[in-house]
């Protein structure tokens, strides 16, 4: 409890992704060592899942601008990470005319995967430089308009994906634990991002743009490095679904994927634990429909359309969260963060009640930047 | 030359199309501030009617008022049944939301009409065209075009001339004040419905008349083409709208005109490629002013 009330930013997010990183260990190596083949798959397109979802989350819960693009980043992930880990030989039957370097190369997963991050990343740079710019409606649009860019590219360039058709003979290195190692790393790259300054300027701008750039948060610059940064997740997640589906095709990374990525945004919340809400239950609710609907199936991730009725209940599911809670379930906060408050109040209603005056000028020394005015008032006037 | 004429008909058709379903959007945009993502459901809608009563030897003539009575409707009910619940919320709340209702939507029509497209069959006459010189003209673009162009007229006149016209103005400048005028909410609101759906349904008639296939994803590729144009334009201007739409076609009939063989796979990749560098030099659109509920939202 004193690390996550930490003076030190740093100390604060590390302290908290350990937390939510435990959870999900937890979980998942209970499911490792007690479940059937079809659990351990399931757990393992959660855990990619949440990769993705929580990049997603680095740009679209800090800056409160939604994105349909990133499903492009992740496919952009895959293929890079999948041309230059496949072998020489499936390459020259399946794609002979690609470029000599990936045809000859056979690099090892880590290489391959940072090459697939690089060139999202730097994707994301060229069109970060409009995108950045624009906010709500206009942002939305344009992203979507980036993610059928991805696509129709994709599905076209047929020497270097074989366009529309699934390339395969990836080597399998996504397991639970791989997965667990690249949640581990994504949750401290996105809880270390959120809580640095240029994350706090980006959650300012979200939470008022006027305020946060009359206080000289130059609002461009950090949804920029936020920006390049999610689409780097995103990427890193896409390397880990490639090496999982071991066969991907242009359309997996198309609407439907993003609808549900989407959807595990949104319901979970503006925040990294939001993003592990979102993606569990999600997960578990997709999981369930499916098999009520299909009698049987695996994993979260299907090339095959989903039937309607998913998608009905997933979609209702949105418009019931924007009803009740549009900021998510868990809205702007991480569980440390509720946690340390529960905390807070619990102890300042042990001791005497402090006047609204002094519970002001204590937050401050604190040195709390995320407690708003009006949480602390809440706060100090509870019985 | 002959081949240049071509062309600039193939535009003036395709921008028509386009700039219809724009308006929708921008009206809609304009006024509750939500990016209607539905509005290509609508068109799937109007589509879905017209096979459905065609199935039952409606006469065409008919057949033309169904369709924009049947987008109406369904524009009505979605604000009725959907986007009221929501009124007033966040922006990007009600673009969640338009967000969710399209693919349920989508996924309605899966399930009622099933995967596979449905032909719907134009009578012969929507094919014929005349021919003057070399160049050979088909009676739907000029019709495309003259309606479109109607359209734009009647809505400038009627927004302009009209009480209520007045009063759908007022609403996208200032809603509030507007309701403190003494203005019905829920009259202003519905008829931009309303108009939306006229809008939707004409659009759905010239689309499926060149395109006369009916699929549940039908509405999402002219729903992308009119919001890429509203954003062009600058959302919630109307006249940002038309304009958008047209240089949309433009960008588009040049590019697949200048691109040889092969190339021509990317022209919507080409063509989203240039929307998105326009944008970078003007975030608002071309026709945007950024006011300060903008910059806040």
């Amino acid at each position: 409890m004193m690390l996550f009330a930490h003076d030190r930013w740093w100390v604060r997010a590390l302290s908290g992704a350990t937390l939510l990183f435990l959870l999900v260990a937890v979980v998942v190596v209970a499911v490792d060592l007690f479940g059937s083949a079809t659990d351990r798959r399931i757990a393992t397109t959660f855990l990619i899942s949440l990769v993705v979802v929580t990049g997603m989350q680095t740009y679209v819960g800090n800056s409160g601008i939604l994105s349909f693009g990133h499903t492009g980043f992740m496919a952009l992930g895959a293929y890079g990470s999948a041309l230059f880990t496949a072998s020489t030989t499936i390459k020259q039957r399946a794609i002979p005319d690609a470029p000599s370097f990936i045809v000859d190369a056979e690099l090892g997963l880590l290489p391959a995967t940072l090459i697939g991050i690089a060139v999202a990343m730097v994707v994301a740079y060229a069109i970060g430089i409009t995108i950045v710019r624009l906010a709500g409606a206009a942002a939305a649009v344009a992203t979507l308009g980036f993610l059928v860019v991805v696509f129709t590219v994709l599905s076209n360039t047929d020497q270097l994906t074989r366009g529309a058709k699934a390339f395969s003979g990836i080597p399998p290195y996504t397991n639970l634990y791989t997965g667990l190692i690249v949640v581990a790393i994504t949750f401290v790259c996105a809880r270390l991002l959120r809580d640095s300054n240029m994350g706090l300027c980006l959650r300012s701008s979200r939470d008022d743009e006027l305020a946060a750039q009359a206080s000289g948060v130059n609002i461009i610059r950090s949804r920029m490095v936020m920006w390049v940064a999610s689409a780097g997740l995103a990427a890193l997640g896409g390397a880990l679904y490639a090496h999982f589906v071991l066969a991907i095709l242009p359309k997996a990374f198309h609407f439907h994927m993003t609808f549900i990525l989407v959807t595990m945004v949104i319901v979970g919340g503006q925040s990294i634990s939001g993003a592990l809400v979102g993606t569990a239950s999600i997960t578990i609710i997709e999981e369930f429909l499916r098999r009520a609907e299909n009698g049987f199936s695996i994993g979260s991730f299907s090339l095959d359309e989903l039937p309607g009725l998913t998608t009905i209940i997933l979609g209702l599911l949105i418009i019931l969260t924007m009803i009740l809670r549009p900021k998510g379930v868990l809205g702007r906060w991480e569980i440390d963060e509720l946690l340390v408050r529960r905390f807070k109040k619990r102890t300042a209603s042990a001791l005497p009640r402090p006047s609204a005056k002094g519970a002001w000028t204590n937050s401050h020394t604190i040195g709390e930047g995320h407690y708003s005015a009006k949480s602390v008032v809440k706060e100090s006037n509870q019985p | 030359m002959n081949e240049v004429v071509q062309q600039i008909i193939n535009f003036l058709s395709i921008g028509s199309i386009y700039a219809l379903i724009a308006l929708g959007v921008a009206l809609i945009f304009s006024i509750l501030k939500l990016i209607n993502f539905a509005h290509g459901e609508l068109m799937t809608f109007a589509g879905y009617a017209m096979f459905f009563f065609h199935g039952f030897g409606v006469p065409w003539l008919l057949l033309v008022p169904i369709a924009i009575l049947s987008s109406v409707v369904a524009a009505v009910l979605l604000e009725r049944v959907a986007y009221r619940l929501l009124r007033g919320a966040q922006p990007l709340t009600l673009l969640l939301t338009s967000f969710a209702v399209s693919l349920i939507l989508q996924s309605g029509f899966l399930l009622a009409f099933g995967a596979r497209p449905k032909a719907i069959e134009f009578p012969i006459w929507v094919d014929a065209f005349f021919i003057v010189g070399d160049i050979r003209i088909q009676w739907l673009d000029i019709v495309t075009f003259c309606v479109t162009m109607l359209i734009v007229l009647t809505l400038t006149v009627f927004l302009r001339r009209s009480i209520t016209g007045l009063a759908l103005r007022s609403a996208a400048s200032d809603f509030n004040t507007t309701k403190l005028m003494g203005i019905h909410a829920n009259r202003v609101i519905v008829g931009t419905f309303v108009v939306a759906g006229v809008l939707a349904g004409l659009a759905a008639l010239f689309y499926f008349a060149s395109t006369p296939v009916v699929a549940p994803k039908s509405g999402f590729e002219p729903m992308l083409k009119g919001f890429i144009a509203t954003v062009i334009g600058g959302m919630g201007s109307l006249v940002g709208a038309v304009i958008g739409a047209f240089l949309l076609a433009a960008l588009e009939v040049f590019v697949e005109v200048t691109l040889v063989g092969s190339l021509d796979v990317y022209v919507d990749a080409i063509v989203f490629g240039i929307a998105v560098l326009i944008l970078r030099f003007r975030p608002a659109g071309l026709f945007g002013l950024r006011r300060i509920e903008d910059v806040r939202a």
